[in-house]
């Protein structure tokens, strides 16, 4: 057998030769001194190369130490190697700075404050948590039934998207505290339109008896949501609901109903394309579900990632691209707020909710919503990629 | 086939490891990384490990990444000037070294490099041949030359470190 190549002998380190060909490499080595003096060599580098890449590590994540990869295979005297440790979960890794330029802002001020109406969840123990899911399941087979009007609990957070989930398949709701389940299903062909004409109608239902221009409003919500151009509402639809931007208005569960008609639960895919080819996720995050949500600013459409936060409660991140037919509507809005590429403006909303808006260096348009104080929300602000 | 969610959770923290190693820079390999799994949201891959690293190696390749990096680290730069406290001797130490070992990848060939970086991920030849699109059979000769231009090149650095001080 003629001499063995670093080649061959790198790959019997790796272990990649077969067992015929080690056996032949290591009858040859047993006879062949220098052979062995390269084997020697080659095994040299393989350790102190090996080490020098393990050496870079990410700054957030410096303890995991992916040893094995770089340890030569089965042979003799194999480096003996530490066991990989890291750290659990990218939450840890926050890094905690403040952002650009911050303005705190009154109540219900900002791009997305049409969203910030609803009630504010408080945070409830895991028990207490599971309970209110139960709940959320029965709530969802009744909304999901053209005549049902079951109010839901005032203390809810999103009551209605328990609904809006059993009608598009998709199933996110935090099995426990702290975990992060993806579940992020495709919608059943027209499902979301069913869902959503069962909410609005049960709105109707409910505004009833209030009469006048609430009843008028409601009526022209379930119009938009049987728009069929998938879903989409009506500009009078939108229109109806513009005032609830104040958001000084006493909330109640047909306001909210009212206003997430105008959600639907998509593939992530879907989301994707519609923001054009790219979307924004909270790095080290799994998202819980992808919506499209129709603003009262008429074709200021834009995208929502919802996750879980350890206590169960939702947290989502508003994107939305400008779009040619809506800068006038864009421009109003980022003149009324003073937001600038760079500039964070953080509006506070009830129960201590808290938006976070920006503009990122391609245009898009960001929020992120959640019941956690500004300053966490810078950081996870960070994270979004 | 896996979701987009079970890849994410399986490749994401050895995508990032690696986009960092190839890089240095922590940012640059998140955008990249990020970039990688849309484009897996687009175009699911039959054989999501090879094709993930693949695509992220392409992308850094890929000049047009190096505005929006820029731009971002221009954005960033203003809170992290204030928030890095002072290293210690320690942490000086190892970041230097984090230095110099990326100063000594830098010099390899693209080829030896990404080889390098994939197999310390864990790939084998196989999958190394797939991300990209060597020979199997020439993989062993060039982990061997990458490996001792690798030890070589700190080398040459430890050395220009300590003339210098």
């Amino acid at each position: 057998m003629p001499h063995l190549d670093d080649g061959q002998l790198t790959a019997l380190l790796d272990g990649e030769l077969t067992s015929a060909e080690r056996a032949e490499a290591e009858s040859h080595l047993a006879n062949c001194p220098a052979c062995r003096e390269l084997l020697d060599e080659t095994r040299r580098f393989f350790r102190e190369a090996g080490a020098l890449v393990d050496a870079v590590q990410l700054p957030t994540d410096s303890s995991s130490r992916p040893a094995g990869p770089n340890t030569p295979a089965g042979l003799p005297d194999r480096r003996t190697a530490e066991p990989p440790t890291r750290r659990g979960g990218g939450l840890t890794a926050w890094r905690s700075l403040g952002w650009a330029a911050t303005i705190v802002v009154a109540v219900g001020l900002g791009w997305f404050a049409s969203d910030l109406r609803y009630r504010a969840p408080v945070a409830a123990p895991i028990s207490d948590l599971k309970s209110d899911r139960a709940d959320q399941a029965v709530m969802t087979a009744k909304s999901a039934e053209p005549t049902a009007t079951t109010p839901a609990p005032a203390t809810h957070p999103v009551p209605s998207d328990a609904a809006r989930a059993a009608g598009n398949g998709a199933i996110s709701r935090p099995e426990e505290a702290g975990t992060r389940t993806p579940a992020i299903q495709a919608p059943a062909p027209e499902a979301g339109l069913v869902s959503n004409n069962a909410v609005a109608k049960d709105e109707v239902g409910k505004l009833a008896e209030s009469g006048g221009e609430r009843r008028e409003a409601a009526e022209r919500a379930v119009v938009g949501s049987t728009d069929p151009q998938a879903g989409r509402p009506a500009p009078a639809a939108l229109a109806a609901q513009a005032p609830a931007a104040a958001g000084a208005v006493q909330t109640t569960e047909a306001d909210l109903r009212r206003q997430r008609s105008n959600v639907r639960t998509v593939t992530l895919e879907e989301a994707v394309r519609s923001l054009g080819g790219t979307i924004r996720l909270v790095d080290g995050m799994v998202p819980a579900r992808v919506e499209v949500v129709e603003s009262a600013e008429p074709g200021t459409r834009r995208i929502r990632v919802v996750y879980f936060d350890p206590p169960g409660r939702e947290l989502w991140l508003d994107q939305a691209r400008q779009l040619a037919d809506s800068r006038d509507a864009y421009r109003a809005l980022d003149d009324r707020a003073g937001l600038l590429v760079g500039d964070t403006i953080a509006i506070a909303g009830p129960a201590g909710r808290q938006t976070l808006n920006w503009i990122d260096q391609t245009g898009l348009r960001l929020g992120l919503t959640g019941f956690l104080p500004a300053d966490s929300l810078r950081g996870l602000a960070r994270r979004v990629r | 086939m896996a979701t987009i969610e079970e890849l994410y959770a399986q490749y994401h923290q050895p995508l990032l490891r690696m986009l960092y190693r190839r890089t240095g820079d922590q940012d640059r390999a998140e955008d990249i990384a990020h970039e990688t799994f849309a484009r897996a949201i687009a175009t699911p891959p039959d054989n999501p490990r090879p094709w993930l690293f693949a695509v992220a190696l392409n992308l850094v390749r890929d000049d047009g990444r190096r505005a929006v990096r820029q731009g971002r680290r221009l954005q960033l730069l203003k809170a992290d000037s204030v928030t890095h406290a002072p290293a210690a001797d320690d942490e000086y130490e190892r970041l230097n070294k984090n230095r110099m070992v990326r100063a000594a990848l830098d010099q390899l060939r693209d080829i030896d490099r990404e080889i390098l970086l994939l197999k310390a991920e864990g790939f084998d030849y196989d999958e190394i041949a797939a991300a990209t699109g060597l020979a199997k059979g020439a993989i062993g000769t060039t982990l061997a030359r990458a490996r001792r231009r690798l030890v070589e090149e700190f080398r040459t650095q430890e050395k220009d470190r300590h003339a210098a001080s």
